[in-house]
């Protein structure tokens, strides 16, 4: 008997999706040729389902059973992963180091890339800054590194840079850096020179460590410093420093003080004249000097030594023409 | 006796061998399934073993690292029947374990559960030598047991010294060191069919292998089945296996008997495949997906598509109740259990202190087992498994590796047997002298 389908019939045509559902809804069992495998066809039409192929015998031949035991075995497995890779290694590079040709482009290669690396323009240095040195120093500096920009930074020796810098007299440190923007800095700390002394021949210039911070050529150079000779004359500048401040009211006349022995000093001023200084309290001694300076006017006078070394008396020494005009005017009288 | 005995120190030796390779394979050949196991044995954990943890214990100084099962081919109750088809498929287990593993096994030991094993029970007793027991007397013990005559085509597998006696003392595990003048011993002698054995050692040389050792299956699906108090107080482990099922029996941490039935779930398939007409993959696949043993009224009603694969429509089309399918399986199995207990009557089973059954292998898997077992053979009856090892997959885990499991357990920790000892070497000259010298003072 037929049952009895109470749907509302369809008013329109069914599109071809909606009619395969529709039919799948009614008649499960139905379905275009198109969407049964042929399996199912073989099963709806009551025939024997194809078998699929299985291998009745999976097993391994003798042969295939062999080698892959080999290839298990210790011995083949070391030599396949490791003595054959490292056999051609050994092998390729040692082709490479044999044959000229293929080294030296091997070479060039790698050189090549090299300078392109180091030729980019973020390794370039453009110029150097020199901070902490006079005009004349930092000329110098210029001058003994030799450097030409741009430069890359991968030729330039930071430590060896320092160390040439350091080796120069007026400086007393120095610190290099790399600064971005293609800037080498070099922070100085220079030498003050503090004095003059005349060593022998030459005048060097010593800052307060007692260190020779420069060689002057010509005391005229640095007039503003005062001058000092003498054996051991360096190791008493403060005290002479002091003599010096003293000696401000004659500084115009004032040449310089020279160690005497090494124990003492003396004060040369122009004309030749000379202040000799006693080894102990040589300041009282000048203030004494002074004074009578601005009383008698004595440093003014034809006198070529005062002669200080007797703190209780100076001793005069007049020179040979003063001598004669005052042993004349005596005989005269 | 001797050249088997120095077969089996020979064998002994390659053990060893592999034992300090670290690697050594497991072959169980089944009538149903190969089972190849490769183990890695840990050298540091090896070094405690010889201090005699016992069996148990050992079990943590080996790893399985590959484990392949294959479909048998060739193997009949147990015993090769077609060479060429065994060695094939130990092939395949064996290739395939190695892939697991990805290692080369060279030494594999091997157990298998037919060629009829037949038990003997020996005693001999000499004289202390030197007042206290050493090895040379315990050798010297083994030696003078009485050997049955079991006939040329038999070969000795297992000789186990199972218990020893010292003067008054009845039962002793290790006498050495121990003082006393009479020394006998108990010998579990258990014997196969020789040209059965040849023919699996044939089959494993043919695979390149190197044979490490052979053991029965009754004693490997025991040592693992069975937890230590019920191989000491007694217990009977059967293996119901493809082809045959192997019976053995335990006491005092010894097997005293092994036998087997040559029945098992292969029975059972072909029997569902004659009974309801079908190929015997269909039946195969109905007896594990639906087999029972014990029937009820909701089986009634449970209706089985049994599929021909005859083209016949008609035929192909059957359906079968859940109860017809067990009235096939069942009788089947009675008869296996029968036997079993037959055996285990043979062997004065029910003598034992305590009579536990432990039932394994894979047709031990049949729903309602249990229940029928303890109908049949006694009430103390349980579903054993194999002990746990490290690295063995879930699948490999199940009642049907009993025996590849305890041959693992076996291989890491050997029972001492009668070529662990030194026998005394003039032996087969020494005893005609001794008997006449014997005569001459009885005579004179």
């Amino acid at each position: 008997m037929q049952s009895i389908d109470r749907k509302e019939p369809q008013l329109r045509r069914m599109s071809s999706i909606e009619s395969i559902n529709n039919r799948k809804q009614h008649a499960p069992n139905i379905a275009p040729l198109g969407e049964v495998s042929a399996e199912k066809i073989g099963r709806l039409f009551g025939q024997k389902t194809p078998e699929k192929n299985i291998k009745s015998d999976p097993a391994p031949s003798k042969i295939k059973y062999k080698i892959n035991r080999m290839w298990l075995s210790p011995i083949i497995k070391s030599t396949l992963y490791f003595g054959i890779p490292l056999f051609i290694l050994v092998i390729f590079s040692a082709y490479i180091y044999s044959s000229d040709g293929v080294r030296i482009k091997f070479t060039h290669v790698f050189e090549d890339a090299k300078s392109n690396i180091q030729a980019r323009p973020e390794f370039q240095i453009e110029l150097m800054k020199i901070d902490g040195a006079s005009e004349t120093l930092a000329m110098s500096i210029r001058k003994s590194l030799e450097l030409s920009f741009p430069i890359s930074s991968f030729e330039l020796n930071l430590l060896d840079m320092k160390e040439k810098i350091q080796e120069m007299k007026e400086v007393k440190s120095a610190s290099l850096f790399l600064r971005p923007g293609g800037l080498l800095e070099v922070e100085l700390i220079e030498r003050v020179p503090l004095i003059i002394w005349r060593n022998g021949s030459s005048l060097e210039m010593i800052d307060s460590e007692g260190e020779i911070s420069g060689i002057l050529t010509s005391r005229l150079d640095r007039l503003d410093l005062p001058l000092f000779a003498g054996d051991g004359a360096k190791y008493f500048i403060f005290e002479a420093l002091d003599i010096y401040k003293v000696a401000d009211p004659i500084s115009d006349r004032l040449r310089g003080l020279r160690r005497m022995g090494e124990r003492r000093w003396d004060m040369i001023l122009d004309r030749n004249q000379i202040i000799q200084l006693p080894e102990n309290e040589p300041i009282n001694a000048l203030k004494r000097i002074l004074a009578l300076n601005s009383t008698q006017n004595i440093l003014a006078r034809d006198v070529e030594t005062i002669d200080m070394r007797d703190t209780s008396r100076p001793i005069l020494r007049l020179s040979d023409v003063a001598t004669e005009i005052i042993r004349t005017s005596v005989s005269k009288e | 006796m001797n050249t088997l005995y120095e077969n089996q120190r020979t064998m002994r030796q390659k053990r060893r061998a592999a034992l300090q390779r670290g690697v050594v394979a497991i072959l169980d050949v089944g009538t149903s399934k190969i089972v190849c196991m490769i183990l890695q044995f840990d050298p540091s954990v090896q070094i405690n073993a010889t201090e005699g943890i016992g069996a148990i214990a050992n079990h943590g100084s080996f790893r399985v690292i590959g484990v392949a099962k294959t479909r048998s081919r060739g193997v009949k109750l147990g015993e090769i029947i077609a060479m060429e088809e065994t060695e094939r498929a130990i092939r395949t287990a064996v290739q395939g374990a190695q892939k697991m593993a990805n290692i080369r096994v060279d030494h594999v030991m091997a157990c298998f559960s037919g060629a009829q094993p037949k038990s003997y029970g020996l005693t001999g007793d000499v004289q202390v030598e030197t007042g206290s027991v050493t090895n040379g007397d315990i050798g010297r013990v083994l030696a003078s047991c009485d050997t049955p005559n079991f006939g040329d085509d038999r070969e000795t597998i297992h000789a186990m010294p199972v218990n020893f006696a010292l003067d008054q003392n009845p039962s002793l595990s290790d006498p050495r060191g121990q003082i006393g003048h009479l020394l006998s011993v108990d010998l579990h002698l258990l014997t196969i069919d020789a040209r059965i054995l040849s023919n699996l050692i044939t089959c494993i040389k043919r695979c390149d292998l190197e044979l490490a050792g052979v053991v029965s299956s009754a004693y490997a699906s025991a040592i693992s089945a069975l937890v230590e108090d019920e191989q000491e107080l007694g217990a009977a482990c059967i293996d119901i296996g493809g082809g045959s099922t192997s019976v053995s029996v335990f006491l005092r941490k010894q097997m005293i008997f092994a036998d087997s039935v040559r029945i098992g779930g292969d029975h059972v398939t072909s029997d569902l495949s004659s009974g309801l007409q079908i190929p015997r993959n269909t039946a195969e696949r109905i007896k594990t997906i639906h087999g029972g043993v014990i029937a009820t009224s909701m089986d009634d009603r449970e209706m089985i598509d049994v599929d021909g694969q005859t083209g016949d429509w008609d035929h192909d089309r059957r359906k079968f109740t859940r109860s017809e399918i067990i009235g096939i399986i069942r009788p089947r199995i009675e008869e296996i259990l029968e036997e079993v207990y037959h055996k285990l009557q043979a062997a004065r089973f029910d003598t034992l202190p305590s009579q536990r059954i432990v039932l394994t292998g894979g047709a031990s898997q049949i729903p309602g087992m249990e229940g029928l077992a303890s109908r049949i053979l006694g009430q103390q009856v349980r579903l054993g498994r194999p002990l746990r090892v490290h690295g063995l997959p879930q699948a490999a885990t199940g009642p049907d590796y009993a025996a590849p499991v305890g041959l693992a357990l076996y291989a890491a920790h050997p029972q001492d047997e009668c070529w662990d000892f030194d026998l005394p070497e003039k032996r087969m000259g020494a005893m005609p002298m001794k008997r006449a010298m014997q005569w001459v003072k009885n005579n004179w």
